[in-house]
């Protein structure tokens, strides 16, 4: 019933299928063992009592619930196809002296783990919610193990995750191009950001809370480094509810992935991070101004910036990689997934030279929502406050990096440009200087909203690509539109002959509509 | 009420100035309750060097409400309270052809504090003005041949008509656009653009020209 897709190792599974942490952890020294012997082996060896069998046991349970070394999710992280360790943070284990990945595993179907497992009603050993969901198992010494996990790479689930619809949502950009901060300005707002649009957001982990401490962004302060390239930061989990028509409540999960963009060129790194590209739902593609020529000729020479000649470091060299990979040898289909291509920094002044005025004061305005009689969200894209902005930024990137409109335009079906300033005010030795005003970061998100279906568009969306509907016959997406002159299709019949109109075609059954 | 310029303080910013381009009228973040002042100067001038003179001005004299004081030469200003700032959408715009620059306030009593900007960057913006002209030589029709029975044939007049196809901006100073003929300069008034066709006889077009970095001229 409930198909859970893990976000660590994209493995589908059932839901009956999840494993659990143990609550219950064997900690300190042993003292089940009579004093005068070492350890078991000297145990063994030695003891002659009749309850030896009886202390072996209960040793064997003690023993079975001490932290461990997780085989798989050690395999996950540091294995040779790992990322160099795990980024998972466990505030609390540390404090009591027990990270979580340390603690036992629970498989509800294997016999070994079950004889320490509560069984329930049903005969089997899992509990579920009033929706029929698995949630949790009980041990015999009563503790509830709610700590679901990945039952192939054992990296953590958060509650309730697979019971609803998910999405992943795939952040790359270039070292630099300010991805980490991006992210810690929006998900600090994001509900405010989702109640414009009608949605209520929920965090479903501890990430988004640890992300945050980690990465604070404060007024004289110095902002965040740069994450290091090669390391999987731990994915955000974020429910959206929303109240469809009809008063009935839906779920939706999205999940944010971290990918830096050079994991994206490099072939190596590519084979570990190309399953958070190959998966996601839709990807934001951050793009710092700098790695624009037309910014580049008119900024001073910095010694101490990074360096955007690269061809590694071109948003364009991104695309392509990400197209390859995706298309996997269909060289002649578009890459599929929706790609918000954001430029960041928008608020800059070598941005105001460049762009038309207009478009510099659209571009740091605040999205504006569209509220209903008593100001709640409405669940649309406000496609008319949005499309004079693509328009101006879709002319920008012809006029001055044709390449990398080309690049989208031939390989991608469905994108769209954005402009944001996560933070709103100059930036000084590494600090900000103003009061932290981020504008319009969440547009790109609430387009993909949208793409997802989530929400309606408000009005006629500009898009830089023509969108064809699939195939409703055979579900291609080889569509193309009918020549005009052919438009028109006459059929007769016995005493009569009836005239319809076909708009599209498809390359792929023949099928008109 | 007596006006200070303070020295920033960041839990009083007013930052972000910009033109709305669907009401036309300025608009900008600032410390949510707080008034703002609005200051507006010659294109490309900022008030920054002289906002102490310019808060004594304001101290001394009696400024309009909801609307613009001339405090010192080209020099307006403009209280906006937030409940202003939220009922007429922002603020509107005195005249094209000049720099608005924006202040967070904070009253104390009798004293209103206008704290300076928090950085340079974002809170101006310069708002040009374009003029467009057309130039055409003046002709005329002369019949030709005895008794003027032959073909009409046009010939120069030795004129040229200057139209200003826009109306004069606001704020225009006389002598903002001008023409240089013989050595001269000759200064475009407010009733010459008000008249908006001029003649001159002369052997070249005029052209128009400006120093005035604000307005654009545009020949149609």
């Amino acid at each position: 019933m409930y198909q859970i897709t893990c976000p660590y190792c994209f493995r589908t599974f059932s839901h009956r299928a999840v494993h659990f942490r143990s609550e219950r952890v064997s900690t300190g020294e042993c003292d089940i063992l009579p004093d005068d012997y070492y350890d078991i082996n000297d145990f063994q060896a030695r003891y002659q009592g009749q309850d030896k069998e009886r202390i072996l046991a209960m040793y064997r349970d003690w023993d079975f619930f001490r932290p461990v070394d997780d085989p798989e999710y050690s395999k996950f992280w540091n294995g040779p196809d790992g990322f160099g360790g795990t980024s998972e943070r466990d505030p609390a284990g540390e404090k009591l002296g027990v990270l979580a990945f340390n603690r036992r595993v629970l498989n509800p179907g294997d016999i070994g783990h079950q004889r320490y497992l509560r069984q329930q009603r049903d005969g089997g050993f899992l509990i579920y919610d009033q929706d029929g969901f698995a949630t949790n198992v009980e041990l015999l010494s009563g503790e509830s193990c709610n700590r679901r996990v990945c039952p192939h790479c054992h990296n953590p689930l958060p509650p309730q995750y697979g019971k609803h619809p998910v999405k992943f949502t795939t952040v790359i950009g270039i070292t630099g191009a300010g991805k980490t901060v991006y992210l810690a300005q929006l998900i600090r707002n994001l509900s405010n950001y989702a109640a414009k649009v009608g949605l209520s957001c929920v965090a479903n982990n501890a990430a988004a809370r640890l992300f945050l401490d980690e990465n604070r962004v404060i007024q004289n302060q110095p902002l965040p480094g740069a994450s290091p390239s090669n390391r999987l930061l731990q994915p955000l989990f974020y429910d959206l509810i929303k109240t469809a028509p009809g008063g009935r409540k839906e779920t939706q999960t999205f999940v944010l992935f971290d990918v830096a963009g050079e994991n994206c060129v490099d072939p190596d790194l590519m084979h570990r991070f190309g399953r958070f590209i190959e998966h996601a739902h839709g990807i934001f593609l951050l793009i710092d101004p700098k790695q624009f020529d037309v910014i580049r000729s008119i900024t001073p020479y910095d010694p101490h910036a990074g360096s955007y000649d690269e061809p590694a470091s071109s948003a364009t060299a991104v695309l392509d990689a990400i197209h390859n990979l995706v298309a996997q040898g269909k060289a002649d289909e578009k890459c599929r997934i929706p790609m918000a291509v954001c430029i960041s920094k928008s608020d800059t002044e070598e941005m105001r030279q460049v762009m038309v005025p207009q478009l510099c004061d659209m571009m740091v305005s605040d999205v504006e929502p569209i509220t209903d009689q008593f100001g709640r969200g409405y669940p649309v894209f406000n496609a008319a406050n949005y499309s004079p902005i693509a328009y101006g930024l879709h002319q920008f990137v012809l006029a001055n990096e044709p390449a990398l409109e080309q690049t989208l335009f031939n390989n991608y079906a469905a994108y769209n440009y954005f402009a944001f300033s996560a933070l709103g005010c100059d930036v000084q030795n590494g600090c900000p200087v103003g009061p932290i005003l981020p504008k319009r970061i969440e547009e790109p998100l609430l387009w993909l909203f949208y793409r997802f279906g989530y929400l309606a568009p408000s009005g006629q969306l500009y898009t830089p690509a023509p969108e064809f509907p699939p195939c409703p016959q055979c579900g291609g997406y080889h569509v193309a539109p009918v020549p005009e002159a052919e438009r028109a299709v006459t059929v007769r019949h016995f005493l009569r002959k009836e005239t319809y109109y076909v708009t599209y075609q498809c390359g792929d059954c023949g099928y008109r509509w | 009420m007596q006006f200070t310029y303070s020295p920033t303080v960041p839990a009083f910013y007013a930052t972000m100035l910009r033109i709305d381009h669907t009401t036309f009228n300025l608009t900008w973040d600032s410390t949510k309750g707080q008034t703002v002042l609005v200051v507006q100067t010659p294109y490309g001038k900022s008030p920054l060097d002289q906002m102490e003179a310019i808060c004594e001005k304001m101290s001394a004299a009696s400024l309009a409400e909801d609307n613009y004081t001339e405090v010192m030469p080209n020099i307006w200003v403009r209280l906006v309270t937030a409940a202003q700032k939220v009922r007429n959408k922002g603020c509107p715009i005195r005249c094209l052809a000049s720099s608005y620059t924006v202040f967070c306030c904070e009253t104390q009593g009798d004293t209103c504090l206008v704290h300076a900007p928090q950085g340079p960057r974002n809170v101006s913006v310069d708002i040009p003005a374009q003029m467009n002209f057309s130039v055409q030589r003046q002709t005329t029709m002369v019949k030709s041949g005895f008794l003027g029975l032959g073909a009409a044939r046009e010939v120069d007049t030795g004129f040229y008509s200057l139209t200003f196809l826009d109306p004069c901006p606001p704020g225009y100073q006389d002598g903002d656009i001008f023409f240089t003929m013989g050595g001269l300069r000759i200064p475009v008034t407010r009733a010459m653009l008000e008249q908006k066709v001029v003649y001159f006889k002369t052997p070249a077009p005029p052209m128009p020209e400006t120093q005035n970095t604000g307005l654009q001229l545009l020949q149609r």
